[in-house]
């Protein structure tokens, strides 16, 4: 059950938040709280830093400074698998990691979620948030059933098209519908990173796919010393 | 052709450690893995097998498993390794299973911004002396209409059809990752063949899994 855990990994994790750090100063984030609390606001500032950060990481993985640490953009509108409105501010006092994904995805984000798995033998308090990209296919109904697989720890939520376009421009997740003549249907094409909250809801960094659990659950091992 | 092998074996090893997952069950199926995942690198490095038989030529499947779904409504995903030992290129061009109605080759691929996106493809070419990866976030096998959910631990027959070989039928572990087993193990020593012994195949091992760590 406990991972192997060599103290190596103390270095890269150590680097990792100065890294940060450094990074969070030298770039010239406008995103102010008073911008990221309006969702319709498109974050361009952080187009630069997210995704294109990663972009060039596909050897080496590592979590990307997603800016200056700032309040986690508001998710506006989305609903829970029982019907109830979403609340993000019910997360505060909690780490979180965030992912946009949808669940006829068989290949990417199962393999998210089982790097979720690991990060969950070493942070079992750690709550994972779900938010579907395909609202169509994921409705309240459908997400209920699916959680009932995952731990209690995983929470999916969906929404109106439009809300969860604002979710997911608020991350600067991409996303877009890719038509098919699989039998599996037609697939979503997206960013697939998760997106680290801490207890008092500051969005801290992104993690590209493929990032081992180990270096997620360490960073999160960081902010619980704190 | 063993530098590949070797590099599959530690890319496999790094998605089991990432990936302990899958819906479900995690302790202790997690722990055999990673155990055999702890005992594989010093076993396959140090020991000197003396198998020197030459592998027979033909296609050499290796390290197949299936992800656990336990909602048949959601595809399944299946991967392996392929080894073609001939110095022919070959190619898997579809693949079938009983336990789902339909079975797709796809690739999952990232652009340059980082979009993951997923897409049907007709082959998936297996270059003579060569490996053909299917891992996570590249090729895998879709597992269509599935008959009944995958438990974990349980096998699935999947029979690839290739452009020349004849179709195998191979057994995939649904699981959270690449079950090194025996065979695998066998495999992989004799491949000592061409890299002239034991040493330097360790050596080969700990430069290569510095670099990808790098």
């Amino acid at each position: 059950m406990i991972a192997l855990r060599p103290t190596s990994i103390l270095a890269p994790v150590a680097s990792l938040i100065l890294t940060f750090g450094i990074a969070g100063a030298a770039t010239a984030q406008d995103a102010t709280p008073a911008a990221s609390a309006d969702p319709v606001a498109s974050v361009e500032p952080a187009a630069s830093t997210g995704p294109a950060a990663s972009a060039d990481s596909t050897a080496t993985v590592i979590a990307s400074p997603i800016g200056d640490p700032r309040p986690a953009p508001e998710l506006a509108g989305l609903i829970n698998s029982d019907g109830s409105p979403f609340v993000l501010d019910d997360y505060l006092g909690s780490n979180v990691l965030i992912y946009f994904g949808y669940t006829h995805c068989p290949d990417v984000c199962p393999q998210t979620i089982g790097e979720l798995f690991g990060v969950w033998e070493e942070q079992p308090d750690m709550q994972a948030l779900f938010i579907t990209v395909d609202p169509e296919r994921d409705t309240p109904e459908f997400l209920e059933e699916w959680t009932r697989y995952l731990p209690e720890n995983l929470h999916a939520v969906t929404g109106t098209p439009d809300a969860i376009r604002r979710a997911a421009d608020a991350y600067d997740v991409r996303f877009a519908r890719v038509d098919s003549d699989s039998s599996a249907g037609y697939t979503m094409a997206h960013t697939a990173l998760l997106y680290l909250i801490d207890e008092h809801g500051q969005l801290l960094l992104s993690y590209p796919f493929g990032t081992p659990a180990t270096e997620i659950a360490a960073d999160i091992a960081v902010l619980e010393a704190e | 052709m063993s530098r590949s092998k070797r590099l599959m074996l530690l890319s496999g090893a790094s998605v089991a450690v990432a990936a302990s997952l899958s819906l479900g069950s995690v302790a202790a199926q997690d722990d055999d893995s990673m155990d055999d995942m702890a005992s594989l690198a010093p076993t396959e490095s140090m020991e000197p097998t003396g198998s020197m038989e030459p592998m027979a030529p033909g296609l050499y499947v290796r390290d197949a498993w299936t992800r656990e779904s336990p909602m048949v409504d959601l595809a399944g995903a299946a991967y392996l390794v392929i080894h073609n030992n001939t110095d022919a290129d070959d190619a898997l061009i579809g693949a079938s299973s009983p336990v789902a109605e339909v079975v797709e080759i796809h690739q999952s691929s990232m652009d340059d911004e980082g979009v993951m996106s997923m897409a049907q493809v007709e082959e998936i070419p297996i270059p003579a002396y060569e490996d053909a990866i299917l891992e996570p976030g590249g090729y895998h096998i879709m597992l269509i209409n599935l008959v009944e959910p995958l438990v974990e631990g349980t096998d699935v027959e999947i029979t690839l059809d290739f452009l020349t070989a004849e179709s195998q039928t191979v057994t995939a572990v649904v699981g959270s990752g690449p079950v090194m087993d025996d065979l695998g193990m066998s495999m992989d020593d004799e491949m000592g063949d061409d890299a002239g012994g034991a040493m330097g195949d360790g050596d080969d091992m700990d430069d290569e899994g510095a670099e990808s760590d790098g």
